[in-house]
């Protein structure tokens, strides 16, 4: 039993360790867009239309543009720009490059829930694989790092499109810290061994045995634990005062057993109770952002101090929920779970551990407490 | 005699009280367990109502920037 639970969880190690989906992290983006334009259009009558007849914008129902050697390739979303940065491409120059011009249909099908591709799949768990930008303080760290460039850039003559795959960028990471599996995890001590698994498995025999297993069954506890909390949820607060239930990926919008609908697009028309609270405070937040982006790129002042606030919005505070019991401690149910999943044609080394399928167990004692990084947030949203 | 069955009465009334509070209580501590074992907000309080931190189970106050 030992050997096939430590096996379950090597094999784990390659599934994608994600805060949402990428379709969910498209339908944060495109709502907190519309939100966020419509409010611009409040600052003054005409200025959304303004601003996005600039240099590579539209008004379009695909405004910004990627360009490529100076030449305009493909249109997006600001949905599919916040699902594509982190867990398809790293960097605004990968996504505006010329090997990404072939890249460009099959993702825009990928993030609107519209199909899949093997070859995006396995490039999005290699990267998955090496994720702390979603994860904690340095998922925190990662949003003040690119919300600063793109409301830099917004302020220079027609740069406002790349402040917008900056600030993309910037808000995949923001809204990964809504997903409770995201919110507390030990990335550090994960990370650290790791990447000795990694430096290690040049080295011939044992220790290259060793390096690889240590390596991937630290990945398959990340996803024991991240796939826990996102499915089983939690009370979440934040510094502004709103509390409300929050979740993980598949949780965005449905929860309740209620909704019949089957597909990525069909789920998108349930309005599910449980999450609608969780929905309004993300697509909220993020829409302060990207506000702020659009106010310096109209020539607003932004008060020194507040190039942050959106960051009041993220959840720093956690109640009514449990811990799983730890992996160790339940290795049949793991095994038991591998075989079900088996049998049901979704292996556990493609999907990770599935709680919906009720085998494995939480702790019984409630689990509440705050964030590592609660300070970093106080310090950026200006509470401290 | 009839001391005799009585108390073998007695213990059978024992054992069968003891069986119901086992019975009792191995299903009240699942049903814990599996409270424990669900989504948060699909069972107890219920989504939309929200816990507040002290405990209680009640609707929710409205969001902060619809307050101003």
């Amino acid at each position: 039993m030992i050997r096939s639970f430590i096996f379950a969880l090597i094999v784990v190690a390659n599934t994608p360790a994600k805060a949402f989906d990428s379709f969910e992290h498209s339908e944060i983006g495109r709502e907190a867009f519309k939100v966020a334009l419509t409010r611009i259009g409040h600052v003054r009558k005409g200025l959304s239309r303004k601003l996005f007849s600039r240099k590579h914008l539209n008004t379009g129902p695909e405004p910004i543009g990627a360009v490529s050697n100076g030449k305009e390739f493909a249109k997006f979303t600001f949905g599919d720009l916040i699902a594509i940065f982190g867990d398809y491409a790293l960097t605004v120059e990968e996504v505006n490059s010329s090997p990404f011009v072939a890249r460009t249909g099959r993702l825009k099908k990928i993030v609107r829930g519209e199909g899949s591709n093997v070859q995006e799949r396995d490039l999005s768990i290699a990267l998955a694989l090496n994720n702390p930008t979603h994860f904690s303080g340095r998922a925190a760290q990662t949003y003040v790092r690119w919300h600063r460039v793109a409301m830099i850039m917004a302020r220079q003559k027609n740069r406002l499109w790349e402040a917008l795959h900056y600030e993309a960028l910037a808000l995949h990471s923001f809204t990964d810290l809504f997903a409770f599996g995201h919110m507390h995890e030990d990335r550090e001590l994960t990370d650290k061994l790791i990447a000795w698994g990694k430096n290690n498995t040049h080295r011939a025999g044992f220790t290259n045995q060793l390096a690889t297993n240590a390596g991937k069954l630290m990945g398959g506890y990340v996803n024991f634990y991240h796939n826990a909390y996102n499915w089983k949820g939690a009370m979440l607060k934040n510094l502004a005062g709103d509390s409300w239930r929050g979740y993980g990926d598949k949780k965005y919008r449905v929860v309740s057993s209620d909704c019949s609908q089957t597909t990525k697009i069909g789920k998108m028309k349930c309005s599910d109770p449980v999450t609608k609270r969780q929905r309004q405070i993300i697509v909220h937040a993020a829409s302060v952002s990207i506000l702020d982006v659009l106010k310096a790129a109209a020539g607003k002042n932004i008060r020194v101090g507040t190039e942050f606030r959106a960051m009041c919005h993220l959840p720093v505070i956690f109640w009514d929920s449990n811990k799983p019991i730890p992996p160790e401690k339940q290795k049949a149910s793991i095994t038991r779970l591998s075989n079900a999943m088996r049998k049901q044609g979704r292996p556990m080394e493609k999907h990770g551990f599935d709680y919906e399928l009720g085998y494995l167990k939480f702790e019984d004692q409630e689990y509440r407490g705050s964030v590592d990084y609660i300070d970093y947030v106080k310090q950026h949203c200006g509470k401290v | 005699m009839l001391k005799m069955s009585a108390s073998i009465a007695l213990l059978a009334l024992l054992a069968a009280l003891q069986g119901c509070s086992t019975t009792n209580m191995s299903a009240l501590a699942s049903a814990k367990v599996e409270s424990t074992n669900l989504p948060s907000g699909t069972s107890g309080c219920i989504a939309p109502k929200i816990v507040t931190e002290q405990g209680e189970c009640k609707e929710p106050e409205k969001l902060s920037w619809m307050r101003h």
